[in-house]
């Protein structure tokens, strides 16, 4: 019964993101099915929640059965009736072709797709031995997932927080920023985080007309599985099938992440946003088509716009780190003189636009209300200065010798080192400065801030890597991908530059 | 090419191990006192048909006995006392490298059981612990007593820890509330004693898999490097040297992807056993152990009032847990106005061996007041209840 109220609570703001990303890619579909559902799921039930929210704190409708399906429907029906007129003014414009063939001075390209997977002669073992690998995990997933939705509740977090915000959702069918009866903290405590994550909860208990701890926690498990898609679609397009079962393969396998999809924290909520973005920036710069790039500029705004709307470290870790990854991007496609000037005003304004319409109601909502800006602790806290040595042995501790990554980080770090000039330059460059830049940022508020208890008692650190795991994930596939094509290839070698081929029919990008 | 040349060379390393044999010391206090014992003055040291009786009535303290003529190093020791108290003593050893009178303390609690108790310490785990100690003893708070039945000291063979390691890196974790922020995952111990008691503290003390498999691959990739620097990239000595680092690296990763795996699985396992699979009063989920089995019976009587106390234990999430479960019905705890706890009608106490019920029917935390009179009307176990108030409170 859970699964059929689950199913029906994310269907119209999955339909919705469906819509929206179709809407932003516009005539040229640039997304494989895969990638546009798993996406459509991640940032349409987000960007339902925060019309919602916008919505319920206007003062148009409460947070009751009502007024979540009126704002659905509402979303969904104007994006719907968006992407059929385009479509009815497109089919009466012109006939359907790229729109790249007509603009750019460049023949369309697609993204390179390798046959090799692993080295030559041991291909068919290595893909045997994915596939087992793959139904290993698979049987983990769906054992761990079983067991989740079958047991009470366990962790902190989920009992004063994520689950007990959504239920005072459900049971006042108001946003309530502070447990009733209680004396309300200055800085809004956990009523300070964004709520999407409890709305979501609240909108699936109000589906089924009871608070169901197998359906509101369901969704955890859900946003774990559109990340694993998600990645799986990009890296797929990117370097082909194989790799993309191996990066399916690498993310299913990490401990920890498995044991966050299966417990009802917000961190894999987030990091599924930030995977959105990095997935989206990769793929619009590996495409020198500025069409398509644009588009995946576009989707990579999108996704970027909402983090602040996922978690508090959404909006002051990563929304700055992925828009300047973003920045870089269009510089990048620009210089190459793949993005037009147009395209470059296009892409910065959509960003701008779509930018201030999340963040600035956000941030007025949080100064109206007193909310501190910080996760653990409030931003004045955050930035005074206590160096703490200590914590840099328990983050070594976490990322190395505990069972949290497998053998993730220092596969990564010898990979960015033995790869360094393929990492540190465009495609990946953007990906690589923006996991450095947040990561470099959380070390240091774990040493040299009061943070440092967070690290030093492992409660905050390895949550902040969960929310990189999909950087992480991208950037090792690829460039294990290029050291087992090539260990040592020129990188001006012209197989090693983005490929530039005239697309074939098979091109696996859909046309409707 | 023979294999017997291997074969030999393989038994000739292996011998030292299988010469290495278990080695046990027993003194036991239950025939005599063996070895010589020197007590502090305040102490009365008896040797009766149970065992040593020791006790302290004025002041700590302490009896030490020498191990020079203990002829192996000593890895693990074991006690067997008898104790009708809880007792809090102190474990004393002397390292050779410290002055005389300089000793190292290891508190022991003694728990209060009937008949024999016995604890088992894997030494090594503690960095002060010198193998080769000249001196052991013990030493008693004021007012304490228990009796010494026997010390067992042990040294384990090399192949007894080598087939410990290999355990105890299939050894799994339980499923704890900090798991969701970190996993040990697989530690070494070094011997059987080590390896059962791997994961009962915190942190666990142990070496991390993960620096056997780094150790093992760092130079491996710096000689793969080094050859494929030397001899050229496209030579079959870098490629050969490339395919072992990578067959080993990936080994170890299924490796640890298989017992981090099992361990997951094993969370699960035992979700299954112990709580999905029970009848619901026989449910333990965890370390909350029985509570939601308590919540689950006490929340219909609970929500027929508009608040009701609770009391659990400190630290653990329950009054958060129940809170959660019974909104908008609220829990009010013992920290909570007075007079707003008098009007309650019913009390959950879980886990708090320190709630008792007066000759009057009146429920105490400790000696605070909470409500009363009144009845338990469901016990589920020695230090949990739910109380009911029948008359008007009386606070004394």
């Amino acid at each position: 019964m859970s699964l059929l109220f689950l199913t029906l609570g994310v269907a119209l703001p999955t339909i919705s993101g469906w819509l929206l990303l179709r809407a932003i890619e516009g005539t040229i579909p640039v997304l494989s099915h895969l990638e546009r559902w798993a996406a459509g799921f991640i940032i349409g039930l987000t960007g339902t929640m925060y019309v919602t929210f916008l919505a319920h704190i206007l003062g148009f409708i409460r947070l009751d059965f009502w007024g979540f399906l009126a704002v659905q429907i509402t979303f969904a029906s104007l994006l719907a009736a968006s992407n059929l007129l385009r479509q009815r003014r497109h089919r009466r414009s012109e006939p359907f072709c790229s729109s790249a063939d007509q603009h750019s001075e460049k023949p369309v390209c697609t993204e390179r797709r390798p046959t090799r997977f692993g080295f030559v002669g041991q291909a068919s073992a290595a893909r045997f031995l994915l596939c087992v690998l793959l139904i290993w995990t698979s049987i983990k997933i769906i054992a761990a997932s079983a067991t989740f939705l079958l047991t009470p509740l366990y962790v902190d977090d989920a009992i004063d927080n994520w689950n007990m915000r959504g239920k005072l959702i459900f049971h006042h069918q108001e946003l309530v920023l502070g447990f009733p009866g209680d004396p309300q903290p200055t800085d809004g405590g956990t009523y300070a985080y964004p709520p999407t994550v409890s709305m979501t909860k609240a909108w699936l208990a109000i589906l089924a007309d009871s608070w169901s701890e197998p359906l509101v926690n369901s969704i955890h498990i859900v946003w774990y599985l559109a990340l694993l898609a998600l990645l799986f679609g990009t890296v797929r397009a990117t370097i082909g099938l194989w790799f993309g079962l191996l990066g399916l393969y690498i993310f299913g396998s990490l401990p920890l992440p498995l044991l966050h999809a299966t417990n009802p924290y917000a961190d894999m909520f987030l990091a599924a946003h930030i995977g959105a973005a990095a997935c989206f920036l990769l793929r619009a710069l590996r495409l020198p088509d500025s069409v398509r790039s644009l588009r995946f500029l576009l989707l990579a705004s999108l996704s970027i716009a909402l983090l602040p709307f996922t978690k508090n470290e959404g909006l002051v870790l990563y929304f700055p780190a992925l828009a300047l990854a973003l920045a870089l991007a269009i510089f990048s496609l620009a210089r190459q003189s793949i993005l037009h000037r147009r395209d470059v005003i296009r892409a910065s304004l959509f960003m701008l636009v779509i930018t201030s319409s999340v963040l600035l109601p956000w941030l007025f909502f949080k100064w109206m209300h007193g909310f501190s800006f910080g996760n653990a602790k409030g931003l004045p806290n955050i930035l005074e200065f206590s160096w703490n040595p200590m914590s840099l042995r328990a983050i070594v501790s976490n990322t190395i010798f505990e069972g949290n990554w497998l053998l993730l980080f220092p596969l990564f770090a010898s990979l960015l080192l033995w790869q360094w000039r393929r990492a540190f330059t465009f495609p990946l460059l953007p990906l690589s400065v923006s996991f450095l830049l947040a990561y470099v940022l959380q070390i240091a508020l774990f040493t040299f801030t009061p943070l440092a208890t967070e690290a030093i008692k492992q409660t905050g650190y390895a949550r902040g890597v969960i929310h990189l795991i999909p950087l992480v994930i991208l950037l090792t596939v690829l460039l294990l991908h290029e050291t087992l094509q090539n260990p040592r290839r020129d990188p001006h070698d012209p197989l090693y530059s983005t490929p530039c081929l005239p697309t074939p029919r098979s091109s696996g990008i859909s046309r409707k | 090419m023979s294999l017997r040349p291997i074969a030999l060379g393989i038994i000739l390393l292996l011998s030292p191990t299988v010469s290495s044999a278990k080695q046990v010391t027993v003194l036991d206090f239950r025939q005599g006192i063996p070895g010589i014992w020197e007590q502090g003055p305040c102490l009365s040291a008896q040797q009766t048909p149970e065992g040593f009786a020791l006790a302290a009535t004025t002041e700590r303290c302490s009896i030490l006995h020498t191990t020079r003529d203990l002829r192996h190093p000593i890895e693990t020791l074991s006690l067997t006392v008898i104790s009708p108290a809880r007792t809090e003593i102190v474990f004393l050893w002397h390292r050779r490298d410290a002055p005389r009178g300089h000793m190292v303390e290891l508190p022991l609690v003694l728990q209060s059981i009937d008949g024999p108790q016995t604890i088992v310490l894997n030494l090594p785990r503690y960095p002060q612990w010198d193998p080769t100690t000249d001196r052991i003893g013990f030493a008693l708070p004021k007012n304490s007593s228990f009796i010494l039945q026997n010390i067992t000291f042990t040294r384990w063979s090399l192949w007894e820890k080598a087939a410990a390691a290999f355990r105890s890196f299939w050894t799994f974790d339980t499923f704890r509330p900090y798991a969701i922020n970190f996993l040990w995952g697989p530690i070494i111990g070094w011997n059987p004693v080590w390896q059962e008691q791997l994961f009962t503290s915190i942190p666990p003390v142990g070496w991390s898999v993960s620096r056997v498999f780094l150790s093992l691959l760092l130079p491996l990739g710096v000689l793969c490097l080094f050859f494929c620097f030397r001899r050229g990239w496209k030579t079959s000595t870098c490629r050969s040297a490339s395919v072992l680092f990578g067959t080993m690296f990936v080994g170890f990763w299924l490796l640890f992807d298989v017992r981090m795996g099992l361990e997951l699985l094993s969370y699960v396992k035992t979700d299954w056993e112990t709580f999905l699979l029970k009848p619901p009063s026989e449910r333990r989920f965890r370390v909350f152990e029985n509570f939601n089995a308590i919540a689950e019976e006490s929340i219909p009587l609970l929500i027929t009032s508009p608040k009701y106390g609770f009391v659990g234990p400190r630290g653990a999430p329950f009054g958060s847990l129940m809170r959660y479960f019974t909104y908008p019905i609220r829990p009010l705890s013992p920290s909570d106005p007075e007079e707003q706890r008098s009007r309650l009608r019913h009390w959950l106490v879980a886990f708090r061996d320190d709630a008792r019920i007066s000759p009057r029917g009146e429920l105490f935390l400790g000696d605070i007041f909470l409500a009363g009179p009144g009845i338990i009307v469901q016990r589920f176990g020695k230090d949990a209840f739910l109380f009911e108030v029948t008359g008007s409170a009386t606070s004394p």
